[in-house]
């Protein structure tokens, strides 16, 4: 529909190229169209992401290519991830991932052909995940987690899509009781608030706009934040939620030490994983050179415009984007992960829960 | 009213549905005993539940050849459904429609083939020539007016059209 | 609550937004109309411009388009025998037998004023109700819920007319057809066999287009002639349908209050709404010798309760942000772009923002079925058209249709597939509402099934709402069941007379 609008910048992009005699990366995505292909329906918190990014991203990549965004939905994000995988590498098709999807490819599930290992990460925003209590719990402070008495109740959806939760459950030890069929973190929350379920697990924002009211009319407590983990293996607070405790730090305070063992380490591999991951945009690493310094030059800039800015603070809901050198350690934190961490989540995922995994 | 012809024809072809229904059933048994429990508890239950509705159905049919009774199919099924007229339900009309829907396939496959607008530039004109006998205007109106249809809804509302599978260029 | 209600109304008489409520009904319009694309299609097609936008303008137009959508989904149910989306399923029973008798457009003249009247009835209960939805949606848990799609299962009986047997094999086959693809108690893929397209089990839209669109077609085709057998008498038009709604006022309010509430209920899936508000009317009538051979009520029923819906899938997404059907899912979606965290904060702090929706939808609503009543008449003339001139238009929508549901050859295969069945059933008279019935409800009864048990173990059963609920079931079957021993009675009775007649 503007068909003349991109063409005059880019002819106005070229001049200045040439003129300022840019590196030859200006011209690779000059006049060419980037798809991110979204494989969640449209809407949801990984979508926005992938929407706010291609809305930006564009007009900061030298050449200035045209960015379109599109939902290829279906089998909680295989059809559209296979879809990209099998496409042309290029530079041209990029992914949108969640956190829960790169685990499933980390993890190599059923059916998913996506290999991370092929992937260089775009630009990445994080979102936490905090877990509270029903007051049927009956505690009146989080300390007493483990005197409960009753069942624990927990609304399953897809088990490695709450991973970070089920794994938090599993360093604590407790004994709860997985109640299966849940459509999504939304039916569980709802389940939640009518008691049915005793724990629930919400990304932050979500906590805030829903499980906050219920804290204030007395029906729920905040348990503790899954929170980050920094570079020594320390417990980070959530920076969207300063005030509540961290699952290890509240572990500490249970029992006097900071956690050990698998599910601790498992911890510590899922928290960033997950969290640091609300969505991860994913070129192909063997695409062209000049494509990638492009996208990554294009990031650059564009995380220092302030109409981005402006627009990331509304979507974004108290997180910082990351890019540059925090995408490294994002891959960093890929390659070391220990396999026998990884063996010891599938065996729990396959003990627990039944769910199956193709090894690469 | 229906001839006897006709009505032995729909009794005979709606024993055939129940008894596919049947056989189905007994697949959905015979392969969900290899699921997890909780993927395997419903579909067998179900499954089951088929089964009898179907036994139930096949005698009840099977009485009622015994008997010989017609009398209570001569208004015909009347399930809350869209009437079909009984000269459509007789051999003729079923051969009829059975070849229009040949004719869908055929699009179908011409899509999958090359792509939708090729094959609507193939298919509208064929059909209403060869199977119509129509004014080869009235049919190149058509095609001009979806093919006008078909951009539009790519332009304006973001659809996709099926591409084939020997990318044939287009005008659009 | 009076000030939000007049704060709200001012912001949305912004011109801007106003125009922008104007283009979504346009839009909403648009995909109704089109086999297959609904409101989920017009959202996301807007979703990409809303960035930036002033937030209440884009509510403005999310809601135009999905006000819009369940009256105009109605032209192809009612002219051609083919849902317009999941939400006219139920219309076509009625409307297109209508249209077959050349009364297409009393069907949607019919159709429109209740939608009309149905849709400001749902603004205004979602008005009403706002203070007192939290308790209501909290009352449903998993049992409840499962109760509730058992009575959706048991509408099949009320379905199936005169052999409940047949009605009951073919909810049977839906129901089996709704297993296949990922389990919703385990992650198990069912008979998907590595492919992948199945995962996700066959697609709603799709199913409905192959039951209920290729038979159509190809029966028409088959046929000759155009969709209407006869010429159109006097005293057919519009008017006549508004008259028909006016004539059942209480019926409109009726289904209206059934559309609001179950729509206002999360997780029981916005598409078996108007099955069961059709099977209800059924059960409810006196005089039931016209259901599916053009009797209005049929077309009242769902079409007021279809829209009146839509208030009620509001009330969770804006007081839980848990959203009701799959285009609220998008709605919620677009709240998040424009930084709004639905929520019970939502009612507290932002009640404006709430009263702009919920005018947005009523202004929409009475907009939008105008427009559509005054397209009712031109529109209506197509079925006196011949057939093979619409076929290939008609057919080539379809596809398209059902093309962007995944955009894989899959969807053209099982659109296929499901016409060759939609077809031999409505050939042999094997009925197929209850096997649309069945194949939405599967997945429902054994999500549930399995969150009651893992809940409550076996305590769930004495649950109170879970016992009135059953009670409710009982008499509905106990109902289809009389009503069908009625007609027997009358067919045994018309068989005696004309064989007392050919015995003189």
């Amino acid at each position: 529909m503007t068909m003349n609008a991109p063409h005059l910048r880019t002819l106005v992009a070229a001049t200045l190229a040439a003129s300022l005699a840019l590196p030859v990366a200006a011209e690779y995505y000059e006049g060419q169209t980037i798809r991110i292909v979204i494989p969640f329906s449209a809407g949801g918190g990984t979508d926005t992401f992938g929407r706010l990014i291609a809305t930006h991203l564009g007009q900061h990549i030298p050449g200035n290519p045209t960015v379109i965004a599109e939902n290829a939905t279906g089998a909680g994000g295989l059809m559209g991830s296979n879809e990209f995988f099998r496409s042309e590498r290029d530079g041209l098709t990029l992914l949108t991932a969640s956190g829960h999807l790169n685990l499933r490819a980390f993890l190599g599930l059923e059916g998913l052909e996506l290999d991370l290992n092929d992937l260089e990460p775009v630009v990445a925003a994080p979102m936490g995940h905090i877990t509270a209590l029903h007051s049927n719990a009956n505690i009146s402070e989080a300390t007493e987690l483990m005197g409960i008495e009753g069942r624990i109740t927990k609304g399953i959806t897809d088990p490695v899509g709450l991973i970070e939760s089920i794994v938090a459950l599993e360093m604590f030890g407790l004994e709860y009781r997985p109640v299966p069929g849940f459509g999504g973190r939304g039916d569980t929350r709802l389940a939640f608030e009518r008691g049915e379920l005793m724990v629930n697990t919400q990304s932050t924002p979500a906590f805030n706009a829903s499980v906050v009211p219920l804290i204030e009319e007395g029906t729920a407590m905040a348990a503790y934040a899954i929170g980050f983990i920094d570079a020594d293996g320390n417990p980070v607070r959530d920076p969207a939620a300063p005030d509540i405790l961290t699952a290890p730090e509240l572990y500490e305070q249970i029992h006097g030490e900071m956690p050990s063992g698998e599910a601790w380490e498992a911890y510590k591999v899922v928290a960033n994983l997950v969290q640091n991951t609300r969505g991860t945009i994913w070129v192909f690493d063997d695409a062209p050179e000049e494509a990638r310094a492009a996208l990554r030059a294009g990031v650059d800039a564009m995380v220092m415009d302030d109409a981005f800015q402006a627009a990331a603070a509304d979507i974004l809901e108290g997180y910082e984007i990351i890019s540059g050198e925090g995408l490294d350690q994002i891959k960093a934190e890929l390659d070391a992960a220990p396999t026998e961490i990884l063996d010891w989540l599938r065996d729990m995922m396959t003990e627990k829960f039944e769910v199956t995994f193709t090894q690469r | 009213m229906q001839t006897d012809d006709t009505t032995r024809l729909q009794q005979r072809l709606r024993t055939g549905f129940v008894l596919a229904v049947a056989l189905i059933a007994i697949f959905v048994i015979w392969t969900a005993s290899g699921f997890r429990t909780a993927a395997r508890l419903f579909p067998l239950y179900a499954a089951w539940a088929t089964l009898g509705f179907c036994a139930l159905e096949l005698g009840r049919q099977a009485l009622q050849r015994v008997r010989g009774a017609q009398v209570s199919d001569a208004q015909g099924v009347d399930t809350a459904d869209i009437g079909v007229e009984a000269e459509e339900m007789g051999l003729d009309g079923l051969k009829r429609g059975l070849g229009i829907y040949a004719w869908v396939l055929g699009y179908g496959a011409l899509i999958l083939a090359l792509g939708m607008q090729w094959a609507t530039v193939i298919f509208v004109p064929a059909l209403l020539h060869l199977r119509f006998r129509s004014d080869w205007r009235v049919s190149l109106g058509i095609v001009v007016g979806l093919l006008a249809l078909m951009w539009a809804l790519r332009s304006f509302l973001g659809l996709r059209l099926p591409p084939g599978l020997v990318s044939v260029p287009f005008l659009f | 609550m009076w000030d939000s209600m007049i704060a709200g109304f001012m912001m949305l008489m912004d011109p801007f937004r106003m125009s922008m409520l104007m283009l979504g009904v346009a839009i909403g319009i648009l995909v109704g109309i089109l086999p297959g694309l609904g409101g989920l299609m017009g959202m996301a097609l807007v979703l990409p411009f809303l960035f930036g936008m002033d937030p209440y303008a884009g509510i403005a137009i999310l809601i135009g388009i999905a006000a819009a959508v369940p009256s105009a989904d109605t032209f192809p149910s009612v002219l051609m025998g083919i849902p317009g989306s999941s939400g006219s399923q139920a219309t076509v029973m009625d409307g297109y037998p209508m249209a077959r008798k050349g009364e297409a457009a009393r069907a949607l003249g019919a159709a429109f004023s209740a939608s009309m009247i149905g849709g400001v009835l749902g603004a205004l209960a979602l008005t009403a109700l706002v203070p007192f939805a939290r308790p209501i949606v909290l009352m449903f848990g998993a049992p409840e819920l499962l109760m509730l799609t058992i009575l959706g299962l048991s509408m099949v009986g009320v379905l199936s007319g005169n052999r409940p047997v047949l009605g009951i094999i073919a909810a049977c086959v839906g129901l089996l057809l709704g297993m296949v693809g990922g389990a919703p108690a385990a992650p198990e893929y069912r008979w998907a066999y590595g492919v992948v397209y199945l995962f996700d089990g066959f697609s709603l839209v799709i199913v409905a287009l192959g039951l209920f669109a290729l038979p159509e077609i190809i029966d028409l085709l088959a046929k000759g002639g155009s969709i209407a057998r006869r010429q159109p008498g006097l005293g057919t038009g519009w008017m006549d349908g508004v008259r028909d709604t006016l004539s059942n006022k209480w019926l409109v309010v009726r289904h209206s209050v059934i559309g609001v509430t179950v729509g206002a209920i999360p997780g029981m899936g916005s598409s078996i709404i108007d099955w069961l508000n059709y099977g209800y009317v059924v059960t409810r009538a006196k005089n039931k010798s016209q259901f599916g051979k053009g009797d209005v009520r049929g077309v009242i029923a769902p079409e007021a309760a279809n829209n009146a819906r839509e208030g009620g899938v509001l009330m969770p997404t804006l007081l839980f942000g848990v959203p009701g059907s799959s285009a609220m899912a998008l709605f919620l979606g677009a709240l998040l772009i424009f930084g709004i965290q639905p929520g019970p904060s939502l009612l507290r702090d932002d009640l404006d923002l709430v009263f702009v929706i919920i005018w947005s939808l009523a202004i929409a609503n009475i907009f939008g079925t105008l427009i559509c009543l005054m397209l009712s008449r031109p529109i209506s003339r197509l079925t006196f058209v011949p057939f093979r001139y619409i076929a290939p238009v008609v057919l080539c929508i379809v596809i398209l249709g059902a093309w962007q549901e995944t955009r894989h050859l899959g969807d053209l295969l099982t659109l296929a597939a499901f016409g060759l069945l939609g077809w031999t059933m409505k050939r042999i008279g094997m009925p197929r509402p209850p096997l649309l019935v069945g194949f939405i409800l599967s997945a429902l009864v054994e999500r549930y099934l399995w969150m009651s048990y893992s809940i409550y173990d076996w305590e769930w059963v004495t649950r109170p709402l879970v016992m009135v609920i059953a009670a409710l079931c009982v008499v509905l079957v106990l109902g289809g069941t009389v009503m069908k021993a009625r007609v027997a009675r009358g067919a045994v009775e018309r068989a005696a007379t004309e064989g007392t007649r050919h015995a003189d």
